[in-house]
């Protein structure tokens, strides 16, 4: 059994606001009335009604939980030896709603508070901008408008309303101003809506959840058929929440198509799975491994140089959260340093913390 | 076209001007590719002798004519689609004329060719119906199910008279990817949206079958039908540990809310799901399929050999033997499939009162 005492970005924490009172404040004037019967906040995600797919852990102060700075700070700040925890919303899916102006006021809204409100109290927290994705033009406006904050670290679809895969070329001027400011290309489960599950729509949170990972696949793949990251060749593409054991079967099944894309897609010019060990990451919440110990192993190391694709993630505050410790007893401990924090740093900029503060928190411990 | 035969007057009258597109579902289809020939030959018409697999003497040469073939099941091919239609009714006579069209012309030629049933799943009570009226003929083996007819996912409590009608029987249903491409379906082919490439519909195709199996579990259809087994289709085998261990771990995360599933999603898996060798996954290092594959114990029990013909893709059981251990072969490309499907001899034996016996209680 292994255990990690070294630095830990954690890619997927949830901030979220208290009320949907709270991004009124950031609404322009003439939306200040039109709130009380349309919440900036869209409370279907999917669409599917029942989705919930781990309600949030219960704390009993402050409002709901991951609502206020001290949530984060002691629940997840101070958990571990945190050196950054990127907030990516709860989970932002204001693109979702239907009135394309107030939509576009209510992400600049939700880019607004993140900023006023959180980046300004800890030098440890990063974020990701919500950028109204079925207007893809002005999706980059919002980019160039705030993509050079300094605590700004990527761009997140956590919903999909024009329910294309993610490499679609509508998407692609979103991906140039993301990739002009140096913002990673982030997909946070919720982009797949039930319409776009084949087989037909699930019928409960459970299975609508086990059926994300394949969408996420698809996503990797428009990204790679659609010549995303020939393109853009400083593209980041980071997915949330979908797990770590698509890879083996994805990179196979796409590297079994190569020649097949000589014609659909001239643009490939290596591999799929050679894309994707260099721009793909995947956080690692939720971590399913079946009931041997060494199963998990088994299946991943399959792939070469997987442990470089992977990026530590609690999920906080969800019920299904991962937690350090119990990361670290499933990912061997040769790549510890790499999946909780050096990995992260590489794809976001961050100078690793040094050597000399692992150690010595480990002497600490000890 | 051979199917026209029979079908009554009406669909006759109705069928011959449009042509055999009709009938194989391909009119609408959303992939401008056929899957037998790739993406360079688009659609066009076609004659009823140009259709892969229409052809006895290829299949036998290609099929029969390996030694090891000890026995055949016929399964159909873009007529899968059919069960799509938007015409119901349409759906439900094509799928009685393909099933005597099977029996009568297929079925006498060779002692070793058996034959899966069509079913239309959009009318579920023709569907059952249709499955007693074929299901006496002790050579049809299993149960086609096609498109899901109606739009959701195959454990649906509308299509469980299929699984009451199968179980009474004795047959194991059949699921097999494509069938999502009808241009009759409203669904995506792929999850995350319908795919531009024909590489990225080869690549996801499958994950349909692990949205039907999912919805098999959780709504009940193995503890409302403890004798129906299950086969997926075409999607390749690499994903399944990574599927299993998604199911268990999200059923333990939310499994009060299926008071009616009684163990692991995985163990209702080993006990009645199995998945063909149709689209196994090639790696460039060839002993790591084993390798990820044995991430699951016991996932030798779990594949059955398909040889897919005539997907252009099919492989036969020397090629797919190539890249899996000897000591699973045995399993693999025999003993799973004698388990599996409905063998003759079945229907004289006890079994039948036994299982009508057992199939009431679950949800």
């Amino acid at each position: 059994m292994s255990t990690y005492a070294g630095p830990i970005v954690d890619v997927d924490v949830h901030n979220t606001v208290a009320s949907p009172a709270v991004l009124k404040e950031y609404l322009p004037a003439r939306w200040q009335d039109y709130v009380s019967v349309t919440p900036p906040v869209p409370n279907t995600t999917i669409g599917l009604g029942f989705f919930t797919p781990a309600p949030p852990v219960r704390r009993r102060d402050g409002g709901p939980t991951a609502s206020t700075y001290q949530h984060i700070r002691e629940d997840v700040l101070e958990a571990g030896n945190v050196f950054k925890a990127i907030l990516t919303h709860g989970i932002g899916q204001y693109p979702e709603l239907g009135n394309h102006d107030f939509m576009l006021d209510v992400c600049r809204a939700a880019n607004d508070w993140m900023i006023d409100t959180w980046l300004t109290l800890d030098d440890r927290l990063a974020t990701v901008l919500v950028v109204p994705t079925q207007m893809p033009e002005e999706a980059a406006a919002e980019i160039h408008r705030l993509g050079d904050h300094p605590q700004m670290v990527g761009i997140v679809f956590s919903s999909n309303p024009l329910r294309r895969p993610l490499g679609d070329p509508i998407y692609h001027p979103i991906y140039k101003a993301a990739v002009e400011h140096g913002l990673a290309i982030t997909t946070h489960v919720g982009v797949e809506h039930a319409s776009v599950i084949p087989g037909g729509a699930p019928s409960s949170n459970m299975t609508a959840t086990v059926n994300f990972a394949g969408a996420a696949g698809h996503h990797i793949s428009s990204f790679i058929t659609h010549g995303v990251f020939e393109k853009f060749p400083e593209a980041k593409f980071v997915l949330k929440e979908y797990g770590i054991t698509l890879l083996p079967s994805l990179m196979w099944r796409l590297d079994a198509e190569y020649q097949r894309m000589r014609s659909e897609s001239p643009w490939v010019k290596r591999y799929p799975s050679e894309y994707m060990r260099e721009h793909v990451r995947l956080s690692t919440q939720p971590i399913a491994t079946g009931p041997r110990r060494r199963d998990l192993m088994d299946y991943l190391s399959v792939i070469d140089g997987i442990d470089d694709m992977l990026l530590f993630s609690t999920d906080y505050p969800h019920s299904s959260m991962d937690d350090y410790e119990y990361a670290a007893r499933q990912l061997p401990a040769a790549w510890h340093r790499k999946v909780f924090c050096d990995n992260a740093c590489a794809s976001y900029g961050w100078t690793p913390p040094p050597v000399e503060l692992e150690q010595r928190i480990e002497r600490s411990a000890a | 076209m051979d199917l026209l035969q029979y079908m009554d007057e009406g669909w006759r009258s109705v069928l011959i001007p449009v042509g055999s597109q009709a009938i194989l579902g391909l009119r609408g289809s959303r992939l401008i590719v056929d899957p037998h020939r790739g993406p360079t030959a688009l659609m066009e018409p076609q004659s009823g002798m140009d259709v892969p697999g229409s052809d006895y003497g290829a299949f036998e040469r290609d099929v029969l004519g390996q030694d090891s073939i000890a026995r055949v099941v016929l399964g159909y091919d873009l007529g899968l689609q059919s069960t799509s239609f938007a015409q119901r009714y349409l759906a439900r006579d094509i799928a009685q004329a393909a099933n005597d069209w099977t029996i009568a012309e297929w079925l006498p030629r060779d002692e070793r060719l058996h034959a899966m049933m069509l079913v239309a799943t959009s009318i579920p009570q023709a569907a059952a119906a249709e499955i007693r009226r074929v299901g006496g003929n002790d050579r049809m083996v299993a149960v086609a199910l096609g498109c899901n007819g109606l739009g959701r996912p195959f454990g649906d409590p509308a299509y469980h008279p299929i699984y009451e009608a199968a179980e009474e029987l004795g047959l194991p249903i059949v699921i097999q990817v494509g069938s999502e491409i009808s241009g009759d379906q409203p669904l995506p082919a792929v999850a995350g949206g319908n795919p531009s490439t024909y590489a990225e519909f080869r690549v996801h195709a499958g994950h349909a079958n692990w949205n039907h199996v999912a919805s098999l579990i959780t709504e009940g259809v193995f503890t409302r039908f403890p004798k129906l087994k299950a086969l997926l289709v075409g999607g390749g085998a690499a994903a399944v540990p990574a599927q299993l261990w998604a199911l268990d771990y999200w059923y333990k995360m939310t499994g009060p809310a299926f008071p009616w599933i009684e163990r692991l999603p995985s163990e209702y898996f080993a006990d009645h799901v199995r998945v063909s060798t149709l689209s196994l996954e090639k790696p460039r290092q060839p002993e790591r399929l084993a390798q990820a594959l044995g991430a699951v114990a016991g996932i030798e029990r779990v594949l059955l050999y398909t040889s897919g013909y005539p997907d252009q893709e099919w492989e036969t059981a020397e090629q797919i033997a190539e890249r899996l251990p000897a000591e699973w072969h045995e399993r693999i490309f025999r003993t799973n499939a004698d388990e599996f499907f409905r063998w003759p001899g079945w229907l004289a034996g006890s079994h039948h009162a036994a299982v009508t016996g057992n199939s009431a209680g679950g949800r």
